[in-house]
Formats: C-alpha cells, sequence, structure tokens
C-alpha cells in the first residue's frame, strides 16, 4: 500500500507541506481549506471546553482521512504546559475510536523531521531532505514577505479587494514554482505589484497603526479569527502582525533571536518564569508596540487559552504604562461574526477619536 | 522582637503542600494567619480583579489574597514550576505569584514571599534554603526548619495510606471521587459536594488518598501525561476504572480547567463499563444542582449492585 501523508491546515502550511514532501517524492494530500463543514465534524467529536484550534485540526484530519491520507503530521507532543502538545494524543485515540486506520506523527521540532521521513522511507537520503527543506524555507520567508506587504498596502489599495486578490495571485505563483530561480524572481517583483495598486495621494504616515497579538494558530489561520486583518486593512487601519509560518520553525529549532530577546529582555519585567504557550511573547509584543507608538491593541486568542489568559492579566497595567487602548477577543465556534464586526468598528472609531484628540492638543 | 506574620491564602496549593509550608514557617519562628473560609464575598472580590475567563479556583485565589493583605507581613505564593524532572504544573499555578502581584501592586507594594520550585535547576531543599534566608538569617536553623517540614509531610502521608487502607477494608458500596484538591476541598466551589455524598451511606475515596505508586502502575502503557498534578489525578482515575471494588467514579473538574477538559475526555472515551459522572463546577454552581445530581447517581447504582446481587443469586440457585 503506498503511504499518502497529510497534515491540518493552518494559513500557508500546506504549500509549504506540499512542496517538502512533493520534492522527496512522498505523495502529499493537503485536505480543503477550513470550513464550516470542518468545525461541524471537529466538535461533535471534541470535549466541550477544549480550545478552538484541538476542535480545528481535528476536523481537518477527519477530512483528510476521508479522502484517503494514511499519515498525519501533527505540531506538538513535546513538553510545554500548553494544552497543544497534548492534542495529538487525545487525538490518535479519538480518530483510532472514530474506526480510521492511519499513523500519526507529533513533531515538535525541524530536528525530529529527519527520523519522521526515516520512518516513511528510509531510503531517502539526508542530502536530499536537507536540499528540500532548504527550498522550503525560502518559499516560507518569500510569502511571509508576500503577507506583510499586503498588510501595508491594503489601507491605502485604491479599488476595495484588490490587495487579496494580488495576493492570491502570487500565493498561486509560489505553489507552482519549483525551482529557486523563479522564487527568486517573483520575490524580487512582490513590491512592484502591490505599489501599482496602491492609492498615489495618500501617504502612509496618516494611518492609524494597530498591533496583532496573541496566541499562533488563532491569529494565522483566517477563518479562526474571522478574517481580522482583512476586515481592518479595509476600515483604513495599518495592521502589524510579527507571527509567521517561518517564525514558528525558527522558534522551534530554538533559533529565533527575537522571540529569545522579547522572553529574556522585555517580558521578565512581569512575568518572571515562562507559563508555557505565548503569554511572554504576548506581554512582551505589547510592550514593545507601546513604547513605538501604535495607536491599538488587539489580543486574538481562543476561548479558554491557558497562557494568553494569564497575558491578558498584565494588559490593563500595560496599556495605561504606555498609553495605548486594547482589545481582547477571544474565539470559538459560536462567536458571531456581527458581535467581532461591531466591537471592531467601535475600537477604530474610538482610537481615531483619541487620535485626532491628541493632534489638536 | 514581633514574629513576623506569613499569610496563607486558603486556596490553590495551600490544600495540597499545608502541612509542610506551615512546619516550615513555624519552626522559622513565623506566625501564620489564615484567610478565612471561602465565602461569596471572597469569591466577588476575586472575580473583579481577574480575567473573565480563568478558571473558578484561581479567582477564589485572588480574593483570598486580597482578604488577607491587611493582616499579615508577606503572603506566600510560591512558583510551583516543575515539581519533577520531566513534567510541569499549569501555566495559571505557574504565574500565579506574577499576576497577584499585579492585582496587589497598587495598595500593597512587596507584600509578596515567593521562591521558585524547579527541579530541572534547583532542589527542593536549595529552593526552600534560598526562602528561608530571606526570614531568618541562620543558615542551619532554616536547613533543621526544612527538616522537620519533610519529615511532618512524610508522616501526613503515611496517615493518608493508613486512611485509605482503612476506607478500602469497609464493606459497602465504594464512589471514586476524583479531582483537583483546590476543588474537592473547597466546599464553597463544591457547594459541600464530598458531605452530600457521604450523606447517602456510601464510603468516598478521594483522589488525594490513592498513593502515588499505585497511580504510577495504573498509567503504564498510556501516553505520557507532563502535567504533574494531572498526572496524579488521572493515575487514581485509571486506578478506579480497572478496581472491582470501586463502583463509580465522579469526576470533578472546574469550568475552563485546561488540562481536564482534554485528560477526561481520554477516561470517558477508554472508560468501558463503569458508571461515571462529570461535573464542571463555576461560581454559578447552586447547591440543589450538585444534589439532584449526587441523588440520582448513588441511586443508580445502589439500583445497578442489587441487580448484580440478584443475577448471582439467581445463578447460585
Amino acid at each position: 500500500m503506498k503511504e499518502i501523508v497529510s497534515l491540518p491546515n493552518c494559513r500557508y502550511a500546506g504549500i509549504g507541506a506540499r512542496e517538502f514532501f512533493g520534492g522527496l517524492g512522498i505523495e502529499v494530500l493537503i485536505p480543503p481549506p477550513i470550513s464550516d463543514k470542518t468545525i461541524m465534524i471537529g466538535e461533535k467529536h471534541s470535549p466541550a471546553d477544549v480550545c478552538y484550534p484541538y476542535k480545528l485540526t481535528l476536523g481537518n484530519m477527519v477530512e483528510a482521512l476521508e479522502q484517503g491520507a494514511t499519515i498525519i503530521f501533527m505540531a506538538g507532543g513535546g513538553r510545554g504546559a500548553c494544552r497543544l502538545h497534548y492534542y495529538s494524543k487525545l487525538q490518535e485515540i479519538t480518530l483510532k475510536k472514530m474506526g480510521y486506520d492511519f499513523k500519526l506523527i507529533p513533531t515538535s521540532q525541524p530536528y525530529e523531521i529527519l527520523d519522521n521521513m526515516r520512518q516513511i522511507n528510509p531510503h531517502i537520503s539526508t542530502k536530499k531532505i536537507i536540499k528540500s527543506f532548504r527550498f522550503v524555507w525560502k518559499k516560507l520567508k518569500t510569502i511571509e514577505r508576500a503577507h506583510n506587504l499586503s498588510l501595508q498596502t491594503r489601507p491605502v489599495e485604491s479599488k476595495r479587494g484588490q490587495t487579496t486578490k494580488v495576493l492570491k495571485e502570487i500565493l498561486k505563483e509560489i505553489d507552482q514554482a519549483h525551482t529557486l530561480k523563479t522564487i527568486k524572481s517573483i520575490r524580487k517583483s512582490l513590491p512592484e505589484k502591490f505599489d501599482s495598486i496602491k492609492e498615489n495621494h495618500r501617504e502612509q504616515g496618516d494611518l492609524l497603526k494597530i498591533g496583532i497579538l496573541g496566541e499562533a494558530y488563532c491569529v494565522l489561520e483566517p477563518y479562526s479569527n474571522q478574517n481580522i486583518e482583512e476586515k481592518l486593512g479595509e476600515r483604513g487601519v495599518l495592521v502589524s502582525q510579527k507571527t509567521s509560518e517561518a517564525g514558528w520553525i525558527t522558534n522551534s529549532a530554538k533559533l529565533n533571536f527575537s522571540r529569545w530577546w522579547i522572553r529574556e529582555m522585555v517580558a521578565k519585567r512581569y512575568l518572571k518564569v515562562p507559563g508555557g504557550g505565548e503569554d511572554q511573547q504576548s506581554v512582551g509584543k505589547a510592550m514593545i508596540y507601546g513604547k513605538n507608538g501604535y495607536d491599538g491593541l488587539i489580543m486574538i486568542q481562543p476561548r479558554t487559552c491557558l497562557p494568553e489568559n494569564v497575558a491578558q492579566m498584565f494588559l490593563p497595567e500595560i496599556s495605561q504604562k504606555y498609553n495605548i487602548p486594547f482589545l481582547a477577543l477571544s474565539f470559538d465556534e459560536n462567536t458571531s461574526e456581527t458581535a467581532v464586526d461591531n466591537r471592531l468598528e467601535a475600537f477604530v472609531e474610538m482610537i481615531k477619536m483619541k487620535k485626532k484628540r491628541n493632534k489638536k492638543i | 522582637m514581633a514574629k513576623m506574620k506569613i499569610g496563607m491564602p486558603k486556596s490553590l496549593l495551600w490544600f495540597k503542600y499545608r502541612v509542610f509550608w506551615e512546619s516550615f514557617f513555624e519552626n522559622l519562628g513565623c506566625e501564620i494567619v489564615h484567610s478565612p473560609q471561602t465565602d461569596k464575598e471572597i469569591v466577588e472580590r476575586g472575580v473583579r480583579n481577574s480575567v473573565d475567563e480563568i478558571c473558578i479556583p484561581v479567582k477564589v485565589f485572588y480574593g483570598h489574597c486580597l482578604e488577607i493583605a491587611d493582616a499579615c507581613d508577606y503572603i506566600f505564593v510560591p512558583r510551583y514550576w516543575r515539581v519533577s524532572k520531566d513534567s510541569i504544573t499549569c501555566p495559571k499555578l505557574i504565574t500565579t505569584a506574577d499576576t497577584v502581584q499585579q492585582i496587589l501592586k497598587e495598595r500593597f507594594p512587596k507584600k509578596i514571599l515567593t521562591t521558585t520550585i524547579n527541579i530541572k535547576i534547583n532542589s527542593l531543599y536549595r529552593s526552600f534554603l534560598r526562602l528561608g534566608l530571606k526570614i531568618n538569617k541562620n543558615p542551619f536553623r532554616v536547613a533543621r526548619a526544612y527538616r522537620q517540614a519533610i519529615k511532618d509531610q512524610r508522616e501526613h502521608e503515611i496517615c493518608k495510606e493508613r486512611e485509605f487502607n482503612q476506607k478500602m477494608a469497609q464493606p459497602g458500596i465504594k464512589l471514586a471521587v476524583i479531582g483537583h484538591e483546590y476543588n474537592l476541598f473547597d466546599p464553597y466551589i463544591n457547594q459541600e459536594l464530598i458531605a452530600e455524598i457521604e450523606n447517602q451511606e456510601v464510603n468516598v475515596i478521594t483522589s488525594d488518598l490513592v498513593p502515588h505508586s499505585i497511580g504510577e502502575e495504573s498509567l503504564t502503557g498510556k501516553p505520557n501525561i507532563y502535567w504533574s498534578y494531572e498526572r496524579e489525578i488521572i493515575g487514581a482515575a485509571y486506578w478506579a476504572l480497572s478496581s472491582d471494588k470501586i463502583s463509580g467514579v465522579i469526576l470533578i473538574s472546574s469550568f475552563n480547567c485546561g488540562p481536564d477538559s482534554l485528560l477526561y475526555e481520554q477516561i470517558l472515551l477508554e472508560n468501558n463499563d463503569k458508571p461515571m459522572l462529570t461535573m464542571l463546577l463555576d461560581e454559578n454552581t447552586s447547591k440543589e444542582t450538585i444534589k439532584t445530581r449526587i441523588d440520582a447517581f448513588v441511586e443508580l447504582l445502589n439500583r445497578k449492585v442489587n441487580i448484580k446481587d440478584y443475577e448471582r443469586d439467581c445463578q447460585l440457585t
């Protein structure tokens, strides 16, 4: 029987996985993007007050298994205090009970990939794995750059929805690229493409700036945060968001300097010991956004997230100290889109007024 | 010189380590000030000062700290981070010292007395030696206080084991009640649940009575649980599932408890035919709900045991 590898979706992770496994000659299946159907399946088979990413990844796994996947890769499986590392264990029990025959490989560090690949196919050479990994890394970096440019362009685009369209085209191009040369040329053409859809007379200096922080999965996956970046961008807000798939890889390989800096130098003022997850990152990012003169903070978390709840305790203090308003949003399958829209609109109006008042004085 | 007053909030880990902590501070010549029993006012105070999604025991803990802050010199809030080499405690427990500091900052700066327990870096002895030296300058006295405290703690554990054996030897229906100590023994959080069950004339075996070795033994072959306190509880739960003497299991968890939400599901999935009841506690739990559910559960258990006896009698005759 031929092995088909799959993994639950998380924003652009599918593009990276398709290239990585495809380059090694392993058949790979990327499940459909997360939708209402995914959460319906996930919710049915998971405990009631577990966090949102668990339900989404479980639903996505079922979708992949229905299409014929035999091996599933899942993040976590290490020893953090956060619930993420226990996901794969319970998901395996649940799915086996549902009658699927498959293998679940939890991967908490990129170093483990080498071993995991050997489990699937013992004949793959180390050189090939490293080469493939390097190419994927380049791809993810290009995607990160394109995404960041789109965040900067969206508030000043000349026609609504154009940025999203251009971004989609670029992603498609990147997905189809298979040589380093094409990736390089795509990367070079990025600023030009986004500049062409900008409105000429508007300057970025006047725009409202909002920093987004919070739990990684909910920040990344647009379905889970109800497309918050796009909504804010279309209201004319410059969104800054520093989490990305490439950053996640460097972090789990313990090579991410900026995260180390935040953990050791910035967040120690409030949180002396890490409580697992992203709590110190959230606290540190909030302080950095405050220092850099941002107009507002939005914290995104799945409902009942343990580390983010801890981080949220410190936000009122940080908000007072740096004079920066914050909005904490928690998401789960019952969060209504209208409620989120209303809160976002009120928040944006409020910081707009605050900025105007400060200018007059 | 007046004795130093150490405040002990009667909440969270106090239920687990009370003998050890109190013996340690008393041997150092400190006076211990307890917070009162949890009541409505304390809960409301805690709820007002915390994030709304945090679980009830942590909210209650904040309430206790605010209540006790006036009456003592220091409040003892340790950071229990890693109590064994390959496990970690819950994120909320690790960071309580920092968050409480945040709440008390305006009115009482420098009121928190803390020490970090991380077995990977420092042994328990060194962590407490460092803490003791803040109170008493004499290291020999601190070391003696620590040894005495360890001895008292061990005696307490032996007492518990004896109680466990005694309870197991008694006749009648036995119910295992699984949950964290701070949920089981705080009569306000659980609305006197334990007393309610005991009123029904059943023997209650709480998960803290189950010896550590039995719990660890029943966890072999199961996925590795890396939360220390959950490990003990789930070990006890697995033991209860496999033991013939236990006729029913009650799982108690507080609403929004992170690790419990996953692990109780695991137990429910792996349970075959043992009667089981899951209860979620929060600040709106009423006494009547608990009473009704316990009544119904015990009634069903009684009926099941009676039917089993009847069937056995039929087979014999």
